[in-house]
């Protein structure tokens, strides 16, 4: 009877136990969805043949900047819904920062690029209402090409952007070290008789942005 | 054919020059504001969106 007793209660202690273990873990699974979910959100809608994507632009730390690029700029994750025949897009901002966070919106219709500038600040974001307009120009190569000298900051951040204006999807480096400059550094390949904008801050300040843009051309 | 130096926007057309003041420097007739939400408000269907959008292939090593 004494055996049983206490058979019971090693039982209730095990059973308590592995209560209090489940309930640690949930706690844990929720802290990393907290997370994971944490940064703001914004929705934009593209009209019919605009395709709109987003940068954030950094300012490279002083640590880091030496013999890496001073400005870096990396697109917005974002979803996409259609409302009637247009697409609504939400981007997603992962890291707000207190001071603001600097973006770059590129929308890319069937023959230009409007480039434009905004700021996420708190709970809104800042759009200016004068975007600039830039007409492709067709300057097809007959060649393929490879451009071998996209630079990385030391958290591999890239200071530019070459975009395939047709589906908006950036042209993904290959990264290599370079034994010349012992650095490490991205190629990308470029397609014959296709066109690319290509992109890269010159200048930012606190005040303003000075951004260079077109396409890619390389010199032989 | 390869590239060795810096891509040269406009070597051989006009380059593209943008240059202005961040939204947030300008007076309030010359913006649009957009309200942005926290993440945390968002159901769960879009935050699975958002991973799904994230696998998305990144700078390869070689």
């Amino acid at each position: 009877m004494v055996d049983t007793h206490i058979i019971l209660l090693y039982n209730l202690i095990g059973i308590i136990q592995t209560i209090k273990y489940i309930n640690i873990c949930r706690n844990e699974v929720l802290t990393s969805m907290e997370e994971f979910i944490q940064g703001k959100h914004f929705s934009i809608t593209d009209p019919q043949n605009v395709n709109t994507v987003i940068y954030e632009v950094n300012k490279t730390e002083k640590e880091m900047a030496k013999n890496a690029p001073k400005y870096t700029v990396e697109r917005l994750d974002f979803t996409e819904e259609l409302v009637g025949d247009k697409k609504k897009k939400t981007f997603y901002v992962n890291d707000p920062k207190p001071e603001g966070n600097k973006l770059v919106i590129l929308s890319f219709g069937q023959e230009k690029v409007v480039i434009n500038n905004g700021v996420l600040e708190g709970d809104q974001v800042l759009i200016t209402k004068k975007p600039m307009p830039f007409k492709f120009k067709t300057l097809y190569s007959e060649k393929e090409t490879e451009y071998k000298e996209v630079q990385y900051t030391p958290n591999l951040k890239r200071p530019i952007s070459i975009i395939d204006p047709e589906t908006t999807e950036e042209v993904k480096p290959v990264l290599y070290f370079d034994e010349k400059t012992n650095e490490v550094k991205g190629k990308c390949k470029l397609k014959p008789f296709k066109n690319y904008f290509a992109f890269e801050i010159r200048d930012l300040s606190d005040d303003s942005i000075r951004i260079v843009g077109g396409n890619p051309v390389l010199e032989n | 054919m390869q590239g060795k130096a810096k891509p040269q926007f406009g070597r051989e057309m006009d380059p593209c020059e943008y240059e202005s003041k961040w939204a947030n420097k300008l007076p309030s007739n010359e913006i649009v504001v957009i309200k942005a939400m926290d993440n945390k408000a968002m159901d769960n269907k879009k935050i699975v969106k958002k991973e799904v959008n994230r696998k998305m292939p990144g700078d390869e090593v070689r």
